[in-house]
């Protein structure tokens, strides 16, 4: 009962909010880019992991916090290039 | 051009004659638009007269600058300016029901430009090191409320790899560099990449005539090499996913480590179909593009969009839906929840 009050007071304001993305997001395109991960030639070798398990705990979060391994725009907390 | 072999001797940085030298073609002339500041080549064995192809100003002789770099290759357009004003017609008018009312009253497909754009191809040989944190979903509790938590276990997350990479496409005109600048919408001509690049030919300025304009490249390979990288980082990374899809909650990237072994550079003009309108909002403009690729036709674009017609489409869908269910959400409160 209590979650379909929640719903019935959200919805509105919630989808109000879809429509106004979904305009922007159509017409701005703000997501475009280049692909390269998609469209380059590329040749993967000696591909190693190395993992290792660290703790059990317990969440609220739906996924790991800061993901961005599906995301290559948002870039790791470190980063070092070094050129031979 | 032969420029696609040998990725496992790539060995430093390796650079094809234009990318390298700064010289000169005497029919070739860049100008300096007074409309926006953008750097424009022209061959004046074909035309005296040019317009800047991003805010179409008229430019003029005496704004000439130094030509910077001849490129080594350039990819002839092969999409004809009729069909490239069919296709931005058509991505314009899927997108009629928003548009800013200035877009609508100045669009004309007809002043669609065609513009070589400067590029540098890149061949690499490198590895990559990323580091990270991946969870794995033991078990999700319900509770009451609603609420529901999770079990999950924790693992540091290691990989390492070589790549080769063949003809990653990288910017070298700083202004569409910056994708992620607030007053411009760059990033959707670099929507358009990828190009046929093993088709280019060696420069020749008649292939600017007078119907092309070119955009004088002001970033050298020391400065685009960031650009390279970052793009090497996003082939890693999609490299390496189906090795983590067992981290069910994702994987947080925390570190990365690129040791570049080689590359190979060549610097080429790539033709795109450019339409572009400057939009004023609250005193700043943004400018808007819409690219047509050259070669394949791909579109993608940036339409300014009329905000008081788009707040009062999501204000009425928001009003329209509370509407009907907030008289509902009042009795489950009444009846339901004090009840």
């Amino acid at each position: 009962m209590e979650l379909l009050f929640v719903i019935s007071l959200l919805a509105g304001p919630v989808v109000g909010w879809i429509v106004w993305s979904s305009i922007n997001k159509k017409y701005r395109n703000p997501g475009a880019r280049y692909a390269p991960e998609y469209t380059a030639g590329q040749q993967v070798f000696d591909l190693q992991h190395d993992d290792h398990f660290r703790r059990r705990f317990t969440t609220s979060a739906t996924q790991v916090a800061d993901r961005n391994d599906n995301d290559p725009t948002i870039p790791a907390a470190f980063f070092n290039a070094v050129k031979k | 051009m032969g420029l696609s072999h040998g990725f496992d001797q790539l060995d430093g940085t390796v650079m094809a004659s234009a990318a390298l030298d700064i010289t000169s073609d005497n029919a070739l002339v860049t100008l300096k638009c007074a409309g926006c500041g953008a750097e424009v080549v022209i061959n004046t064995d074909a035309s005296l007269h040019a317009r800047c192809h991003w805010c179409r100003h008229v430019l003029s002789l005496n704004d000439r600058v130094p030509n910077g770099a001849v490129p080594d290759g350039i990819l002839p357009f092969s999409i004809s300016k009729e069909y490239a004003m069919a296709a931005i017609a058509k991505f314009a008018g899927d997108r009629s029901s928003f548009q800013h009312p200035a877009f609508k009253a100045t669009f004309r497909p007809e002043n669609v430009m065609g513009v070589y754009m400067p590029y540098m191809t890149v061949d690499g040989n490198f590895s990559v090191r990323l580091d990270g944190l991946g969870e794995v979903l033991v078990k999700a509790h319900h509770r009451s409320k609603g609420q529901t938590t999770y079990t999950v276990n924790e693992f540091s997350v290691a990989r390492t790899l070589g790549l080769h990479v063949d003809d990653v496409i990288v910017e070298t005109s700083s202004n569409k560099a910056n994708i992620y600048s607030e007053v411009g919408t760059n990033n959707v001509i670099n929507a358009i990449l990828p190009f046929d690049v093993k088709n280019i030919v060696r420069f020749n300025a008649h292939y600017l005539g007078t119907q092309f304009t070119s955009e004088r490249r002001d970033m050298n390979v020391t400065h685009a090499e960031s650009y390279a990288v970052r793009h090497f980082l996003s082939i890693a990374r999609n490299a390496v996913k189906h090795s983590i899809a067992g981290y069910n909650r994702g994987v947080r990237w925390t570190a990365e480590q690129v040791n570049i072994k080689g590359t190979r550079w060549t610097s080429v003009l790539l033709p795109v179909w450019l339409y572009g309108f400057v939009e004023n909002r609250n005193g700043k403009a943004i400018t808007h593009y819409i690219a047509v690729n050259g070669r394949t036709g791909y579109v993608m674009g940036s339409i300014p969009v009329n905000r008081s017609k788009a707040l009062w489409a999501a204000w009425g869908t928001a009003i329209g839906i509370s509407t009907i269910l907030w008289p509902i959400s009042i009795a489950i409160f009444i009846f339901g929840v004090l009840g």
